[in-house]
């Protein structure tokens, strides 16, 4: 009984797999010829055979996020799942969009917001631990530890309110954290 | 006359002895035809007076019945009277401890059947029922169920005439009731119930007994068959009678006011009102230093969570939170569960199912196969599946943990599998949501159940603090001044 009961609902009540799916780390949101351009690192741990976690990067473009969103996803054969991801980075150039981010459920909401000079070298770019969804935790952590300051808003507190947010760069393989500076 | 046979012994209620010996004796032989161990023996009394011992072969102590019956029928002078009744054989002839003299039939039959001696005499309408009880038992024991480091180290065997023996040597006051009826239309199971009278809550008693009255049985071979006719919740998973094979056991729970019901036959006795927190009560608690005992029982409480818990928590996160999973062991579980390929819900269920294969395969097995097939089946077999992808290591490892988490409360071990099968498919359906809807609902049921009239969680459902001294932990004998809130005389100590 337990057993059939399973094989039913298995798949109801938003069940699924950890291992089923792409674990997103990092997300990025950029422009380029006045297209957006949504950058995506995430973590797969079902298609490796030597036991480390692979690093993907995916990229979509469009004429919006939204647009571009589902470009990227329509590219994927496995779900992204967004419950770790951690840091979400805008480009200087373009306003901070949050509306996608909450369109898309799951996030978890005590991610980090920066900002970057450019999205496509950071996401391309070696960075210390090869995550670099984890490198940005881990470097504005520090800084907050060494300066015993907040020195990032959380997203949902910042919603309709001009925020001051880090920049984060890519630069010979280190990622350097810059003073919080006011977002569009 | 004519018999309507149930299979009791009172179907032969309506037969008296005649006094014509030959008549009687036949009477008995009939009655017993088909049973081959049935022995009678004719003995002249004073080498005068014709009588027969009737008695059951391999019940009886040979060598007594032939001391302290035969031979004092034999060698007896008898006086010059014709009539020699069976008061005046009990009174002068018989050198056995215990003899009774009865007119009714069912009171021969049961004797015989008991192990007892029935001697019936030329012109007497009575007979004799003499106590020659000798068949063997298995000895006192330690219960391997029930097994101490420190303490007493006897337990009880089949037969309750030397079981409550036990009992008294530990409980050394006239208090000490034992009240004996019997159970069970053709088994006619001897049942003595047990209790301090002084401490006793009367109405327990009479609900018990009350109880007991309404059992309609064939045969009562175990306590078990008594404890589902009398327990209350009838289909709860929960049990609310104790059972234990210990003397000692027996006699704390008298001494907090408790019944003790002593079945014949087995060596499990029965205790109640039972109380959801004896499930987390070990012997031991009580012969050890009681830092330790509370230590042990904290240990025993958060396993009993633990054990009910685990596989349907993790199967939540790995499931529907993975939020709450740091990043690094997400992955990890994710990548060790890459290739498995069942879903994660029916493996848990799968490695429980399995553990509790292996478990009663290992209870029923000799212990030497015992010790071979756990090795066998929880490392050859559950590392050969991770290795072969067919289980992940991390799920083995939670069931696992669990598993092992639930043997440290064995009294709930048949309750906390069916509860955890239940919330790991409700954890798997609702996440974290169904985990805490479940936890709640069993909350509520245990919350509401009770035993014999007394609330099954009073231990701690009071907010008297005296009656928490031995639910969670269990503090010093100097500061348990009360015994249990369920009996009328509280006090313990006064000082």
């Amino acid at each position: 009984m337990a057993f059939a009961l399973c094989f039913l609902l298995c798949g109801c009540m938003g069940y699924r797999e950890v291992n089923r799916g792409y674990m997103v780390t990092a997300m990025g949101f950029g422009a380029k010829n006045d297209q957006s351009t949504i950058y995506i690192e995430a973590l797969s741990a079902s298609d490796m055979s030597d036991k480390k976690q692979e690093r993907i990067l995916l990229t979509g473009v469009g004429k919006s996020n939204k647009q571009a969103y589902q470009n990227l996803k329509s590219n994927l054969v496995k779900p992204l799942y967004f419950e770790q991801l951690g840091t979400v980075v805008f480009e200087k150039t373009i306003k901070p969009d949050f509306k996608l981010l909450g369109e898309i459920t799951n996030i978890n909401p005590g991610i980090y917001i920066a900002l970057t000079d450019d999205a496509n070298t950071l996401f391309e770019g070696q960075t210390p631990s090869g995550v670099l969804g984890y490198d940005i935790i881990t470097l504005i952590k520090t800084r907050e530890k060494e300066t015993k300051k907040h020195i990032v808003n959380q997203l949902y507190k910042a919603q309709g309110k001009t925020i001051k947010l880090p920049t984060v760069n890519i630069f010979d393989g280190n990622l350097i954290l810059k003073q919080a500076e006011d977002s569009k | 006359m004519v018999i309507v046979l149930s299979g009791s012994v009172n179907d032969y209620k309506n037969i008296k002895l005649s006094g014509n010996i030959d008549n009687d004796i036949a009477i008995f032989k009939s009655i017993f035809s088909r049973d081959a161990v049935l022995r009678t023996r004719e003995v002249l009394i004073g080498g005068v007076t014709r009588s027969f011992i009737i008695f059951m072969d391999g019940m009886v102590n040979s060598i007594g019945q032939g001391e302290t019956v035969v031979e004092a029928l034999v060698e007896t002078v008898l006086p010059q009277e014709e009539f020699i009744s069976c008061k005046y054989i009990a009174q002068n002839i018989l050198f056995a401890n215990e003899v009774n003299e009865t007119e009714k039939f069912p009171d021969m039959l049961r004797a015989i059947l008991y192990g007892d001696t029935v001697l019936i005499a030329q012109d007497n309408k009575t007979a004799l029922t003499i106590n020659t009880k000798g068949w063997r038992t298995r000895g006192i024991k330690e219960p391997d169920s029930e097994r101490v480091l420190q303490g007493p180290r006897e337990g009880f065997d089949e037969a309750a005439m030397f079981n409550l023996a036990m009992i008294r040597r530990k409980l050394l006051t006239p208090d000490l009731c034992i009240e004996f009826m019997r159970i069970g239309r053709r088994s006619d199971t001897p049942v003595f119930i047990c209790y301090l009278g002084t401490i006793v809550n009367p109405n327990t008693l009479k609900e018990l007994k009350r109880r007991l009255k309404k059992i309609d049985i064939d045969g009562i071979l175990d306590s078990n068959y008594i404890a589902e006719n009398i327990r209350d919740h009838k289909r709860s998973i929960l049990k609310t009678t104790g059972a234990t094979e210990r003397p000692d056991i027996v006699a704390a729970r008298l001494l907090e006011g408790r019944i003790a019901l002593v079945v014949d036959g087995t060596p499990v006795v029965l205790t109640l009102p039972y109380l959801f927190s004896e499930n987390f009560q070990s012997d031991e608690d009580y012969y050890i230093n009681f830092i330790m005992a509370s230590l042990s029982r904290i240990l025993r409480w958060f396993c009993f969570f633990v054990t009910i818990s685990v596989p349907g928590v993790f199967v939540a996160l790995v499931t529907h939170h993975f939020q709450l999973l740091p990043t690094h062991f997400a992955l990890t579980v994710a990548r060790l569960r890459s290739g498995v390929p069942i879903a994660s819900v029916v493996e848990c269920l799968a490695l429980i199912l399995a553990f509790e294969i292996l478990k009663e395969a290992g209870l029923r097995m000799p212990q030497n196969l015992g010790h071979a097939l756990s090795v066998v089946g929880g490392l050859v077999v559950g590392q050969a599946a991770v290795e072969a992808g067919i289980i992940s290591a991390p799920m083995l490892i939670a069931v696992s943990f669990s598993a092992i988490a639930g043997l440290m409360v064995p009294r709930l071990m048949g309750a906390v599998f069916y509860w955890r099968i239940f919330i790991v498919i409700a954890c798997a359906v609702f996440g974290l949501f169904g985990y805490f809807v479940l936890a709640s609902v069993f909350a509520i049921r245990v919350f509401s159940m009770n035993s014999f009239g007394v609330d099954y969680t009073i231990s701690f459902s009071s907010p008297n603090f005296q009656t928490l001294k031995d639910s969670f932990v269990r503090t010093s004998w100097r500061q348990m001044k009360t015994r249990p809130i369920f009996n009328r005389n509280r006090t313990r100590k006064d000082n």
